[in-house]
């Protein structure tokens, strides 16, 4: 079953790569570059589940967790958290992130992640 | 007489009867025998007295002249004889004479015996009239006086002083021996006021004034003076003293006079004042060159005529004359121009060069012709030696740290004096303290300089310096310190200042520690720590510190701030945290092609391409963890490696980690023992980095094995790790430092390549987790780390 996926990254490489590999999945993938863009769409199109960036320019993954966390409508969306620093799973977490994937990650981890949350085999 | 002349002349009966009655009496009253010798018959009549004086009865008495003859001395008798004769057979009337008369008990009594001739118209002697007057008495006490002259002469020559005796109005009329041994003049040379003249020139006037001076007054007379020896040329010191003789009236008949030799006690105690002389002067400067000119002129010319002092060139290959001394200024002049012209020898077999090679001085109590002859080949110079007219020589060095610097040289000419043993030590004694004041001066020199270093250290204020109480009272400082604290010099002065109550609290357990250290080893390493400024704030330091004074518990410490520094680390640390950040970023997505390209490769089915991409794989891991680790050592150096403590099965944790590196290798079989069967409370993440740190360097550092171990083992307290390898080894020496931050064993460095922190980050790890790290190694055959990690305190728990 096709799921609709919100990929969030500054990073032009990054969002590709996990757009691929999302899509080789056989979901749909949003992918949004710039941070400020993010609320705006999963109010559009709330996706069945987020992948975001920590440390992104304008607001940041923790920021974007804390906002879509405490609104009712979107409080349900799992969001997995991206970083490259292990050091950031606490503050990831504790703004109410469903899991945590540091950075370089590897395909069957993501995999493995996102299966969980979209109930689907991999 | 003239009674008795005008009675013989002019004989009238009566006359004759009174005068007979008249010859009764005064023969009676007086002790003279008195006799009458009639020349006629040869009959003589003696008085009374002969008998009461001499002891004979009238019947002993000869009545002729021989009898009287008989009685005289036989010593005296011809010459009495005779000259009674002669007076009686001459137209002289008066004899006189002395002799001894024998008398009765036959001993002699000492006569004066006058007589006077009666003669007649024609000159022919009729009789002689006389009387013999005892006068023993006087006699004896003549001879008394005469023999006491003869003892005193004897006494005189036989005491060891030289004697002399004076009239009262100071001719000196008598010398002993001695005198004459000593000074080798003859009576003629020296009586009256020649005496003065043996006398040392410098000396004369003073002995003249003083001896005048008693011939006036009659007071003792005394005075020192030096007296030329004339067997050796020499003048040695003597002490000269009269004392007058008086007569029964008090009247100054003569003066006796002795000298005294006081040589050795006067150099003694001349030599003693010059070297306290000297020792003051020693003590008052510390410009010891100028000192020991003066020493040198202080020596001459009482201690020597000539005194030098030499130091060896710093090069050991010439000599300096620092000083010379000579009470003739030309004649120093005229040395240091005979110093440049003609500069020792050093590699001369005796004299200076000797003293210097040795350290032991040498004396030339005499210098002989032939010891000048000897000391040179060089006719100028032996002619100026010559010419010197050196007399007695003393060479001493001056000794600092068992080498000779130099040599202080005593020389006598023209007083030709003699050194002695006794002078010797006294130079050497001088030699001594000039050493010491020396040493002395070099010392306070290099003090002065350290002072004027630590001065200029403390003045130019880069670093805090500071004296302080062990109980953290700052008892001064300068004032790079006090801005470092952000106090005043009121408040230095208030006494307001104390270091422990300005340390943080989380600072002062650590504080209490260095203070153990400083006591027990005297100095503190820097360290680093904080201070609370007096405005709250904290300031990052550097701290080190020197016991001064372990019984005032005074310590000098210098602090440096650190802030700057602080400051740039952060920066440092931050930048490191962007820089892996910005690394990681294209790194994922390399990672994440790759990956999409290995999936890719095995749907196509290429093995070739299939390895390549692997590989490209590994190393890409293997760049994340060396950022890891780079991003981990900014984090442990600026203290922010924050542990995420869970509660995992530490067996599981090994086992997985074992399970990694054995994927990656295939070089070695890794063999895995032990079971602790624990649920460990930790950063699981981060003790298996620990973990697969030494698994890997195992590995590294055993290329020739083919296998590694890890144990794993648990007691009641602590869970204990071990890795073995049969590998390369540690040096002993490197031990200690292995754990170090970029670290890495001079032996390693070559042959492997890596940033050397994957121990420093372990160790952290571990030390984080309360446990120790350590490794026992023997080089060449390999090394076990271990680590422990307690299981107390929540850190671990015990499944059962």
């Amino acid at each position: 079953m096709k799921k609709s996926i919100l990929v969030c990254d500054d990073d032009a490489g990054i969002l590709d790569v996990v757009t691929i590999i999302l899509e080789e999945m056989g979901h749909h993938v949003t992918a949004i570059n710039d941070s400020q863009e993010v609320l705006s769409s999963v109010h559009q199109n709330p996706p069945d589940l987020i992948l975001l960036d920590l440390w992104m320019p304008n607001i940041s993954g923790e920021e974007l967790t804390l906002r879509l966390k405490e609104k009712a409508h979107t409080q349900h969306i799992p969001i997995v958290i991206v970083s490259a620093s292990k050091d950031t799973e606490k503050i990831a977490l504790t703004a109410g992130a469903n899991s945590f994937i540091t950075k370089p990650f590897d395909i069957l981890e993501l995999e493995e992640v996102v299966s969980k949350y979209l109930e689907t085999e991999i | 007489m003239k009674k008795l002349t005008r009675f013989y002349k002019t004989p009238t009966q009566e006359e004759l009867l009174r005068a007979f009655d008249w010859f009764e009496l005064v023969s009676k009253a007086t002790y003279d025998a008195i006799w009458d010798w009639d020349f006629t018959t040869n009959k003589i009549d003696w008085s009374e007295a002969i008998h009461s004086s001499y002891g004979y009865t009238q019947k002993e008495l000869g009545t002729s002249s021989d009898w009287w003859e008989d009685h005289i001395h036989p010593e005296d008798r011809v010459r009495v004889v005779r000259h009674i004769h002669t007076i009686i057979n001459s137209t002289d009337d008066k004899w006189e004479d002395n002799y001894r008369f024998r008398r009765k008990d036959g001993s002699y009594a000492y006569i004066i015996d006058r007589g006077l001739v009666v003669r007649d118209e024609a000159g022919k002697p009729l009789r002689m009239v006389g009387a013999m007057q005892d006068i023993s008495k006087q006699k004896t006490a003549e001879m008394l006086i005469k023999q006491a002259e003869q003892d005193f002469r004897n006494l005189a020559e036989s005491i060891p002083q030289l004697v002399w005796v004076t009239r009262a109005d100071g001719y000196h009329e008598y010398y002993n021996k001695h005198w004459y041994d000593y000074t080798g003049t003859t009576y003629e040379d020296t009586k009256g006021k020649g005496w003065n003249k043996m006398f040392h020139p410098d000396d004369r006037m003073e002995a003249w004034k003083k001896w005048s001076h008693s011939i006036k007054t009659g007071e003792p007379y005394e005075v020192e003076y030096r007296l030329l020896n004339a067997s050796t040329g020499e003048y040695r010191w003597f002490l000269g003293r009269a004392l007058p003789i008086r007569n029964a009236e008090g009247k100054i008949e003569k003066w006796f006079g002795t000298c005294t030799d006081i040589h050795d006690q006067k150099t003694t105690f001349q030599a003693q004042q010059f070297l306290g002389e000297a020792s003051k002067l020693f003590s008052s400067s510390l410009q010891y060159e100028t000192t020991l000119q003066s020493v040198a002129k202080l020596a001459v010319p009482e201690i020597a005529d000539w005194c030098s002092v030499d130091f060896l060139s710093k090069d050991g290959k010439s000599l300096d004359l620092v000083a010379v001394a000579h009470k003739d200024p030309k004649k120093v002049k005229w040395a240091r121009q005979l110093r440049r012209d003609f500069p020792p020898d050093l590699s001369a077999p005796q004299g200076v060069p000797q003293v210097l090679r040795t350290c032991k001085s040498e004396l030339y109590p005499v210098v002989t012709e032939e010891m000048i002859e000897a000391s040179t080949k060089d006719a100028k110079i032996l002619k100026l030696i010559k010419q010197i007219g050196f007399t007695s020589v003393m060479i001493v060095p001056i000794i600092i740290n068992n080498k000779a610097i130099g040599v202080i040289q005593f020389v006598s000419t023209e007083s030709k004096r003699h050194f002695s043993e006794r002078d010797l030590s006294m130079a050497e004694e001088l030699a001594a303290r000039a050493s010491l004041a020396i040493q002395n001066a070099k010392l306070y020199e290099k003090a002065q300089l350290m002072e004027k270093q630590f001065q200029a250290l403390q003045d130019a204020n880069i670093i805090g310096v500071m004296w302080v109480k062990m109980d953290g009272t700052l008892l001064s400082c300068n004032d790079a310190l006090l801005n470092t604290l952000g106090f005043t010099r009121e408040d230095l002065k208030n006494k307001s200042i104390n270091l422990r109550t300005q340390t943080p609290p989380e600072h002062r357990m650590d504080l209490k520690e260095k203070i153990d250290i400083l006591e027990k080893y005297g100095s503190l390493q820097p360290f680093e720590k904080e201070y609370i400024r007096k405005d709250g704030t904290k300031v990052p330091v550097i701290l080190g510190s020197v016991l001064m004074d372990p019984e005032k518990k005074e310590v000098l410490s210098f602090v440096f701030d650190i802030t700057e520094r602080k400051k740039l680390e952060q920066r440092k640390d931050e930048f490191i945290g962007i820089a892996s950040h910005e690394l990681r970023t294209p790194l994922t997505s390399v990672k994440g092609y790759v990956q999409i390209l290995e999936r890719i490769i095995q749907q196509m089915g290429d093995d070739r391409l299939n390895t390549y991409v692997k590989k490209t794989n590994t190393y890409i891991d293997k760049l994340n963890s060396l950022i890891s680790e780079l991003l981990d050592v900014s984090k442990i150096q600026s203290g922010k490696l924050q542990l995420n403590p869970s509660n995992f099965d530490f067996d599981e944790m090994i086992q997985e980690c074992v399970e990694s590196v054995q994927y990656t290798i295939e070089s070695h079989k890794i063999i895995s023992t032990g079971k602790t069967k624990v649920t460990f409370r930790g950063d699981k993440h981060r003790l298996e980095q620990v973990v697969t740190n030494l698994l890997t360097n195992a590995i590294k550092y055993s290329p020739r094995a083919d296998k590694i171990e890890i144990n794993s083992t648990v007691n009641d307290t602590e869970i204990l790790v071990s890795v073995s390898d049969y590998g390369i080894g540690v040096a002993k020496k490197d031990v200690p430092k292995l754990f170090n931050r970029f670290y890495r064993a001079d032996s390693v460095a070559k042959a492997f390549s890596g940033l050397g922190i994957g121990l420093f980050i372990s160790s952290e790890i571990v030390t984080r987790h309360k446990g120790k790290i350590w490794v026992e190694s023997k080089e060449k055959k390999g090394s076990t780390f271990y680590f422990t990690l307690p299981l107390s305190k929540g850190n671990g728990k015990k499944t059962v």
